[in-house]
């Protein structure tokens, strides 16, 4: 078997490039969600697109449009519960993630019999993307990174001190929800490819590996963006060659990055 | 000329320059929602180019005024007076104002943030780009000038996770004159800082009101207040004002016991 072979196949070919594309994404948002804290918000927008996607699969439209709605609903709904300082963040994520993900399985089980695809999405199948797939991640990114450049300022001040940004007048509640709407965008692309319940590590693991690395940011979503995008080849390799499941290959690939790097770095204090 | 985006209303230099007071507070009252006041019947004026130093114990209210003069708090309004119970440089307040700045307590900011003193030093000129313009060499020049001042120009590359606590201060001060802020409000700036730091914060403030700036620190140790030239005015402060006056009128045993004891 060549090493080149993959890269002849035209699903392969496919899969890297969305794989890639979402990397990049993942990479860029990572920082701030890992700068602001905003982990477990991840990974709640991560579990909520699965009533989305259950619903789409039922009336038979696109399972990336039917996540995508249901992750800006759950965002928007985090940000509107949290208005007022009434209850922690965390407090009213938990509370919307888990109805989420219970009225996922609520309407699944009422489906009782049709969950292969949807399998597919809890776990990823990059190697089943398609054209139109793949124009849908390719736009997703495309946002994404216009609208991370074009903001970059006032994301950046608004992460390290909200107080200050306040007063200079930046909206940083309507800065805040914008994150979380790119935030939903990036997690529902990842979908496809990991699968929603991995997708919160290629979000968070290059961004935490590349925080030990660097203390400018500019550097360290440069570092994060090239971590992501190499795990996607490695992964997507290993799960060609060794036929494994390539989401979880991917997120092993970030995952074991991490841990050479937090020696690494660990050793030298 | 490049047009800009402001975030907020822009509002010239020469407009605050003319006003006689920086602060004015109008029988403020201030409570948490659902809390009891934690400030009562605040009533005064300071000038500009004043230092003054906010002393009361923890709790007393300290922070929360040096917010509602940020902006950053609402006064709980009573339905009697209609007038403003804030104004800033004459005007009623606006939560943003571009010519104030409010530097927060140390324990409040991320340290570990991957970000240059520098780069916090530029975050100041933000309230003057607006979106979507980036730092020009007029911008380039300022954050020189202003290192220099404070005296961090050799470590204006230097990560903040590497500063000592005066240095750390001293870089937020920084970037309050890199705004152009006539009105600086310091949050107990003298927290965990040594004698020498406390010292060269105090020195700086000194240099900055001789350029006209306005100060307003606050403070819960008695020890800089007496010890030092931390104000010419201390206001000594329990949810209400005990006294004003001169560090010689304040700093008294008699005085200090209302808010103390």
């Amino acid at each position: 078997m060549s090493i080149l072979e993959p890269l002849t196949l035209v699903f392969m070919q496919r899969g890297l490039a969305a794989g890639m594309l979402v990397a990049v994404a993942c990479g860029l948002l990572g920082c701030f969600v890992v700068l602001r804290g905003m982990e477990y918000i991840g990974d709640a927008i991560a579990h909520s697109v699965f009533p989305g996607v259950v619903i789409s699969y039922a009336i038979g439209s696109s399972l990336l449009l039917g996540g995508l709605v249901a992750g800006l609903a759950t965002a928007l709904l985090i940000s509107v519960l949290n208005r007022g300082d009434k209850l922690k963040d965390s407090t009213t994520i938990g509370v919307v993630f888990t109805g989420a993900l219970a009225l996922g399985v609520l309407l699944m089980s009422v489906l009782r019999g049709s969950t292969r695809d949807l399998s597919h999405f809890l776990f990823g199948n990059i190697l089943g993307v398609n054209d139109s797939d793949l124009i849908f991640t390719g736009i997703l990114a495309l946002v994404v990174f216009v609208c991370v450049i074009l903001f970059y300022k006032e994301l950046t001040l608004s992460s390290f001190d909200p107080t200050h940004a306040r007063k200079i007048g930046i909206p940083v509640n309507s800065l805040r929800t914008g994150l979380l709407i790119l935030l939903t965008l990036t997690i529902v692309a990842g979908a496809q490819s990991v699968g929603v319940l991995l997708v919160t590590a290629l979000l968070i693991t290059p961004a935490a590996t590349a925080s030990l690395l660097s203390r400018r940011l500019p550097r360290m979503i440069g570092i994060a963006s090239g971590l992501a995008v190499s795990s996607v080849f490695i992964g997507l390799y290993a799960s060609y060659f060794f036929d494994v499941s390539s989401g979880a290959a991917i997120v092993l690939v970030v995952t074991i990055y991490f841990l050479i790097v937090w020696l690494f770095v660990s050793k030298r204090y | 000329m490049q047009r800009r985006f402001y975030y907020t209303r822009h509002i010239h230099n020469e407009y605050i320059e003319s006003a006689v007071h920086a602060v004015c507070l109008d029988h403020l009252t201030f409570a948490y929602p659902g809390k009891a006041p934690t400030l009562t019947d605040i009533h005064f004026c300071v000038a500009q180019g004043e230092r003054v130093a906010l002393l009361g114990p923890n709790g007393a209210g300290k922070s929360t005024l040096l917010k509602l003069m940020a902006g950053l708090l609402k006064p709980t309004s009573s339905s009697a007076t209609q007038a403003p119970m804030i104004k800033i440089f004459e005007a009623p307040i606006d939560t943003c104002h571009p010519h104030t700045a409010y530097l927060a307590q140390r324990s409040e900011v991320d340290w570990r943030f991957p970000i240059t003193v520098r780069d916090v030093v530029m975050m100041g000129r933000y309230a003057h780009l607006g979106w979507f313009s980036r730092p020009n060499k007029i911008d380039t020049h300022i954050i020189d000038e202003v290192l220099e001042i404070v005296g961090l120009t050799a470590l204006a590359q230097a990560s903040i996770s590497d500063l000592s606590g005066g240095q750390q201060q001293r870089t937020f001060i920084a970037r309050a004159l890199a705004q152009n802020a006539r009105l600086l409000l310091l949050d107990e700036p003298f927290n965990n800082l040594d004698a020498p730091s406390q010292r060269s914060i105090i020195e700086l403030t000194k240099l900055l009101q001789s350029q006209g700036k306005t100060i307003i620190i606050s403070t819960h140790e008695l020890g800089s207040v007496i010890a030092g030239d931390v104000a010419e005015t201390v206001i000594l402060l329990n949810h209400n004002i005990i006294a004003i006056g001169s560090p010689a009128q304040v700093v008294r045993p008699d005085v200090l016991a209302q808010a103390y004891l």
